[in-house]
């Protein structure tokens, strides 16, 4: 039966023996320790990405958690047609755009670094470690790097998925155009934008920051 | 000469341009100055994000997995029946090709064929008059002379109908000559 759900895989060579689609269909097999592989093989992509998009790290493992909740759900229908990976990065599409739309409908909860952590305790401020010898240069470079994730939280979300994808994933062009369903000239158009209107706007910032 | 494209432009930043045509770009991009600041920008970006990918890289915490355990369904055992369902859905509905949607749409063609000619309407046979016009008229003549040959009281002089005529008794008789008169 795994013959004929999956013919490609005859029987697993070397090169077939450990590969998504095999995982898939002993996934499928109610083998958990299969799905468990193919978790661990993707759970710093995902969580990576999900960071990028949403700009925050703790909602990025939740996020990521769903993501897999609905890759498992959703894996009898997963055809082989398209690479497991691509068919999880545009769940995972889906889920951070969905959020980033919640978001915007609410407003936002702004933490301050003075505010003490625990009000009753009264126990100090949020401190951030300085881990290098040159404070203004750091402060430089964080103040770069905050512009960027303010510029990119205000762009469109296409604009923005195709900057997080090619630019801070390392996907290539066609791997992107397949995650979100469009030609590869949209994509390189897109990129094209996005990567100019940032640059753009982080120009005033890099000058001091290099 | 090198267009100045999203493409070309891309493929320049990406170091993917052969020399011949890196010093094509950069000679374009020398004669349009807008061009070349969108080039520089880009250049800008990327390397902001490539910074920030890798100064500030995104770890997984351990208890990663067991917290998706704990949250995983549990899945029902798979049954031949749905085994074997899950194999001819997948050539049914293969992809969302195009060759997929045609070969969807057509079946459900042939389905609907199928069932339009089971179930429609019979065809209904509407006889064809048998007689003719100038034979209704010949019959309905017919009728008015036997009619009339009933009603009217006999003559001496009246004769017998001939044989062949069908409102003679003797219809169908061979003509006998024994002067009868009906």
């Amino acid at each position: 039966m795994l013959t004929m759900a999956y013919p490609e895989v005859c029987e697993p060579g070397e090169e077939e023996f450990n590969s998504d689609a095999w995982l898939v269909g002993r996934a499928l097999e109610n083998d958990i320790a299969a799905f468990e592989q193919l978790v661990e093989r993707y759970q710093g992509k995902i969580v990576g990405y999900a960071a990028r998009m949403l700009n925050d790290a703790e909602e990025a493992e939740d996020v990521a958690q769903e993501v897999f909740i609905k890759a498992y759900r959703s894996l009898s229908s997963f055809r082989g047609d398209s690479a497991f990976s691509t068919w999880i990065y545009r769940i995972a599409t889906n889920l951070c755009i969905d959020k980033m739309r919640k978001r915007k409908r609410r407003p936002q909860q702004a933490y301050s670094l003075d505010e003490p952590l625990d009000k009753d305790e009264d126990k100090g401020s949020r401190e951030i470690p300085d881990e290098s010898g040159e404070p203004n240069l750091n402060i430089e470079k964080e103040e770069l790097r905050q512009q960027v994730r303010l510029v990119m939280a205000e762009m469109p979300e296409k604009m923005r998925t195709v900057l997080v994808l090619c630019d801070m994933q390392g996907l290539p062009y066609e791997h992107i155009a397949k995650i979100l369903k469009c030609p590869i000239g949209t994509v390189k158009s897109r990129l094209f934008h996005a990567r100019a209107d940032l640059g753009r706007r982080l120009r005033p910032y890099m000058s001091g920051a290099q | 000469m090198m267009k100045l494209n999203e493409t070309n432009i891309l493929d320049y930043l990406d170091d993917r341009l052969c020399k011949k045509d890196c010093a094509d770009m950069e000679e374009a991009l020398e004669r349009s100055q807008n061009k070349a600041s969108d080039v520089d920008d880009a250049r800008l970006a990327m390397q902001a994000l490539h910074a920030l990918a890798s100064e500030e890289p995104v770890t997984v915490s351990e208890d990663f997995w067991p917290r998706l355990r704990e949250k995983l369904p549990e899945q029902t055992p798979r049954n031949a029946f749905s085994q074997v369902a899950s194999v001819f859905s997948g050539m049914l509905w293969p992809s969302s090709s195009k060759w997929a949607i045609s070969a969807r749409v057509a079946i459900v063609v042939a389905v609907l064929g199928m069932v339009s000619l089971w179930f429609g309407p019979q065809r209904t046979v509407t006889p064809s008059s048998a007689i003719t016009t100038s034979e209704k008229a010949f019959i309905s003549r017919s009728m008015q002379r036997h009619a009339d040959y009933v009603n009217t009281p006999p003559t001496v002089n009246s004769l017998p109908l001939p044989v062949g005529d069908a409102g003679s008794p003797d219809h169908n008789r061979e003509p006998a000559d024994d002067g009868y008169i009906p």
